[in-house]
C-alpha cells in the first residue's frame, strides 16, 4: 500500500515537517499556501460558530485530499481545546465529500514528543540508528529557522531599503531547505545567516520592542494575522515572537533543574494559571511574563475570535497588566477581520508606546539630576 | 462558617450534593439571590467583554456574595469521565475569578477530575473537607449524605417533581404540568433554568400548551464522549428523539460557547435524520425578549399545524 502524507500549512513549521517526512523516505504532498479559496471551503463546510483556525485547517485538509493525500496529519490532540474534537468531525466531513483519508492527530502542545511518536507510527520497522540522522537534521533545521527568524525580526525595523529583509529571509529559507543532511547544514549555517546579516541596516536606530503572544496558529499564519510581524517591523518595532522553534536537549533534564527559557515560561505560566485549561493559555501567559522581564515595551495578544483558552489567558494578562503596568493590545482575528482596521490599531498602539518611553526617559533624567 | 454558592453554572447540577456535604460538616450554605439586571450589570463590570453570558452572570453572582460569606465555592470541573474534557472557562473558573476580581473571600476550589481513580477523588474530598473537620469519618459521612441527596434530587428530577430552579428547597414538590404536546428543549441547565438568561423560556412554553422535555427529565445520562457536559445537548436530544412522541426540538446555547459551537451540528444531524423541526436559540445579553417570544410562538404554531396536517 502506498501512502501519501500531507501536513497542513502552518508557517515555517509545515516546511520543516514536510522536509522531515521526506527524509524518512515517505511520500509527502506539498500544499499550496492558504488562499481565499482555502478559507471559503472551510467556512462553507464547518459549523458557523467554529473558530477560524479550525475552518482554515479544514480547508487545508480538503485541499490535501483533492491533491491525493491518503494520510493527513491533523493538528489537535486528545485533550486540547475544540481542535481536538474537530479532528474526528473534519475527517468525517471529508469522507462524506468522497475522499478516502485517514486522520493522523498531532498534538501541537508537545512538538518534541509528538515528532517521535509520529515517526514510530509511520516508519515502525526502520531501525533506530537510521532515525538519528533525520532527527538531528530537523533539530538543526528548527534551530536555524529560529535564528533566521529572530535575526529578521532584529533587522527589519533597522533596514535602510524597505522590504529587503523579507526578501533575504525568503532566500535564507530556500537555501536552508536545499540541503539534505545536517552535516552540510552546519557547514553552511553562517553563510545562510549572512544572507540576512549583510542587508544594509542602521544599528543605531531607535526601535521599540513588542512581544507578540497568543495562539500559535494565529502567530504563524500570515494569511490570518495580515502579516502582523512585517507590518510591525515596518513601523520600527522589533518583534519578540511568542512562538520559538528552537529545540534542544534540555527537556531530558529533570524539570526542577532546568533554567532555560522554556522552563521559565512553564513556571511563569503555572504561577498565573494554576490549572491547565487546554490550548495554549498557559504558554501565552508564561511567555508574556518572561517577556515582561526581558523589558518589552508592550505586548500584543493575538488569538482567533471566540477561542476559549485564550480568553482564560486574557484574564491572566489583565492581572499581569495590573501588577506590572505593561500595556497589552488584544487583537482578535476571524474571517471578517480587515487589514486596515488592524493597522490603525497597531499604529495607535505604537504611538502610545513611544509616548510612554519618552515619558519614562524624561522622568529617569529627572531622577538622575535632581 | 458561611459558604457562598453562586447561582450559576454547576449550581444547577450539583447543588443538592454540595448543600448536604457542607451542612453535615457544620457550615451554613448561602446561595446568591435570583438573577436580575443588576446581577448582569455587576458582572459586566468585572468580566471581559467576550465572555459568554452565563460567565458574566457568574461574576455578578459572586459580586452579590462578597461581604456576606466567609468562603466561596468555585469548583474547577475538568472531567467527569475518562477521555473527556471541559470548556476552558469552566476548568479555569477559579483562576479567571482570582485574576479579574479583587478582594475575594477565600475560595473553596476543588479540582474535580473523576478519571483519576477513586483514591484521588477521596484525597480531594478529604483535602477540601479538612478545612471544616479533622475527623475523616465525619467527612466520609458527609460525602455519603451528599451522594444520597444528589441521587434523590436526580430521581425527583427524572420524575418531573423537581427542577434545578427549585434547588433552594428540595422538599417542596413542584406541580407536574399536564400538557400533552412534548417538545424537547436541550441545553445546559444554567441556560435552561435561569429565567433571566432565557426570558422565561420554560414557563412561556408551558403557557403555550407545551410539555418541555428537558435533559433533566431524561435518563439515564450517557457517559460523556469528548466534552464532559455536552451530553446535556446531544445525548438529551438523542434520548428525547428515542422516546418517539416528541414533535419538535429547541436547542438553547449561549453565544460564544466553545463546546456548543461544534455540538449543535450534531443535534442538527440527529433531528434532520428523525425528520423533526429544530430551532436554535442563541443567548447573549443583547437578545431582546420580544424577538424571542415571536420566534417561540411561530415555532409552536408551526408544530401544531404540522401535527394537524399529519392527522
Amino acid at each position: 500500500m502506498t501512502r501519501t502524507l500531507a501536513f497542513p500549512v502552518l508557517g515555517e513549521l509545515s516546511l520543516i515537517a514536510e522536509r522531515y517526512l521526506r527524509t524518512l523516505g515517505l511520500d509527502v504532498i506539498e500544499l499550496p499556501p492558504i488562499s481565499r479559496r482555502t478559507m471559503d471551503v472551510g467556512v462553507q463546510n464547518t459549523p458557523e460558530a467554529l473558530c477560524i483556525p479550525c475552518k482554515l485547517l479544514f480547508g487545508n485538509y480538503l485541499e490535501a485530499a483533492e491533491l491525493g493525500a491518503t494520510d493527513i496529519i491533523m493538528l489537535g490532540g486528545s485533550n486540547t481545546c475544540r481542535l481536538g474534537y474537530t479532528v474526528a468531525q473534519h475527517a468525517e466531513q471529508i469522507r462524506k465529500m468522497g475522499y478516502d483519508i485517514h486522520p493522523r492527530p498531532f498534538d501541537l502542545s508537545q512538538p518534541g514528543q509528538e515528532i517521535l511518536r509520529v515517526t514510530r507510527d509511520f516508519v515502525p520497522d526502520k531501525p533506530v540508528y537510521e532515525l538519528v540522522g533525520p532527527i538531528r537534521y530537523i533539530m538543526d533545521l528548527f534551530n536555524l529557522v529560529d535564528e533566521a527568524r529572530r535575526l529578521t525580526f532584529y533587522i527589519r525595523p533597522r533596514e535602510l531599503e524597505r522590504g529587503a529583509s523579507d526578501h533575504a529571509y525568503r532566500s535564507a529559507l530556500e537555501a536552508m531547505f536545499g540541503f539534505e543532511d545536517h552535516q552540510q547544514l552546519l557547514e553552511k549555517r553562517n553563510e545562510i545567516l549572512e544572507l540576512i546579516w549583510k542587508i544594509q541596516h542602521d544599528p543605531e536606530r531607535q526601535t521599540l520592542r513588542i512581544g507578540v503572544v497568543g495562539d500559535v496558529y494565529t502567530i504563524l499564519t500570515p494569511f490570518l494575522n495580515h502579516k502582523l510581524d512585517i507590518e510591525l517591523g515596518r513601523m520600527g518595532v522589533e518583534v519578540w515572537s511568542g512562538y520559538r522553534f528552537d529545540i534542544n536537549f534540555a527537556p531530558l533534564l529533570p524539570f526542577v533543574l532546568r533554567q532555560d527559557r522554556r522552563a521559565r515560561v512553564v513556571r511563569a505560566g503555572k504561577s498565573y494559571l494554576e490549572r491547565d485549561v487546554g490550548g495554549f493559555a498557559r504558554a501565552t501567559i508564561g511567555e508574556a511574563t518572561v517577556m515582561a522581564k526581558e523589558e518589552v515595551d508592550g505586548l500584543i495578544h493575538v488569538s482567533p475570535f471566540n477561542c476559549t483558552p485564550e480568553m482564560v489567558a486574557q484574564s491572566a494578562l489583565v492581572k499581569l497588566h495590573r501588577e506590572k503596568g505593561l500595556p497589552v493590545l488584544t487583537l482578535r482575528f476571524d474571517e471578517q477581520t480587515g487589514r486596515t482596521g488592524m493597522l490603525t490599531r497597531l499604529e495607535a498602539f505604537v504611538d502610545m508606546l513611544w509616548a510612554a518611553r519618552r515619558k519614562k526617559r524624561s522622568s529617569k533624567k529627572k531622577n538622575r539630576f535632581p | 462558617m458561611r459558604i457562598g454558592v453562586p447561582r450559576a453554572f454547576s449550581f444547577f447540577r450539583f447543588h443538592p450534593g454540595w448543600k448536604a456535604f457542607f451542612e453535615k460538616l457544620g457550615a451554613v450554605v448561602v446561595v446568591s439571590p435570583l438573577t436580575t439586571q443588576a446581577t448582569l450589570d455587576a458582572g459586566k463590570a468585572y468580566a471581559l467583554p467576550e465572555y459568554c453570558l452565563p460567565l458574566k452572570l457568574f461574576f455578578g453572582h459572586v459580586h452579590s456574595l462578597i461581604g456576606e460569606v466567609d468562603a466561596l465555592l468555585v469548583p474547577s470541573i475538568r472531567r467527569l469521565a475518562h477521555g473527556s474534557t471541559n470548556c476552558a472557562n469552566l476548568i479555569g473558573l477559579p483562576d479567571i475569578l482570582k485574576s479579574l476580581m479583587p478582594d475575594l473571600p477565600p475560595l473553596i476550589s476543588p479540582n474535580i477530575d473523576l478519571s483519576e481513580g477513586v483514591r484521588n477523588v477521596w484525597m480531594m474530598i478529604l483535602k477540601e473537607g479538612g478545612r471544616f473537620s479533622r475527623n475523616p469519618l465525619l467527612i466520609r459521612e458527609a460525602t455519603q449524605a451528599a451522594w444520597a441527596d444528589y441521587l434523590r434530587a436526580r430521581a425527583a428530577m427524572l420524575e418531573g417533581s423537581l427542577s434545578p430552579a427549585g434547588f433552594d428547597d428540595l422538599d417542596e414538590k413542584q406541580p407536574i404540568g399536564n400538557n400533552d404536546f412534548p417538545v424537547a428543549v436541550v441545553g445546559h441547565p444554567y441556560n435552561l433554568y435561569d429565567p433571566f438568561i432565557n426570558h422565561n423560556l420554560l414557563s412561556r412554553m408551558e403557557r403555550l400548551g407545551i410539555d418541555p422535555i428537558t435533559p433533566e427529565r431524561l435518563g439515564p445520562w450517557p457517559i460523556p464522549d469528548y466534552w464532559t457536559f455536552e451530553y446535556e445537548l446531544v445525548g438529551a436530544a438523542r434520548m428525547a428523539l428515542e422516546r418517539g412522541d416528541v414533535v419538535g426540538c429547541i436547542s438553547v446555547a449561549a453565544f460564544g460557547c466553545g463546546a456548543d459551537a461544534v455540538m449543535l451540528e450534531e443535534v442538527q444531524k440527529l433531528t434532520t435524520k428523525a425528520g423533526i423541526p429544530l430551532m436554535n436559540i442563541t443567548l447573549d445579553e443583547h437578545s431582546g425578549e420580544a424577538g424571542l417570544v415571536t420566534r417561540i410562538e411561530a415555532f409552536v404554531d408551526m408544530l401544531k399545524w404540522r401535527e394537524k396536517a399529519d392527522g
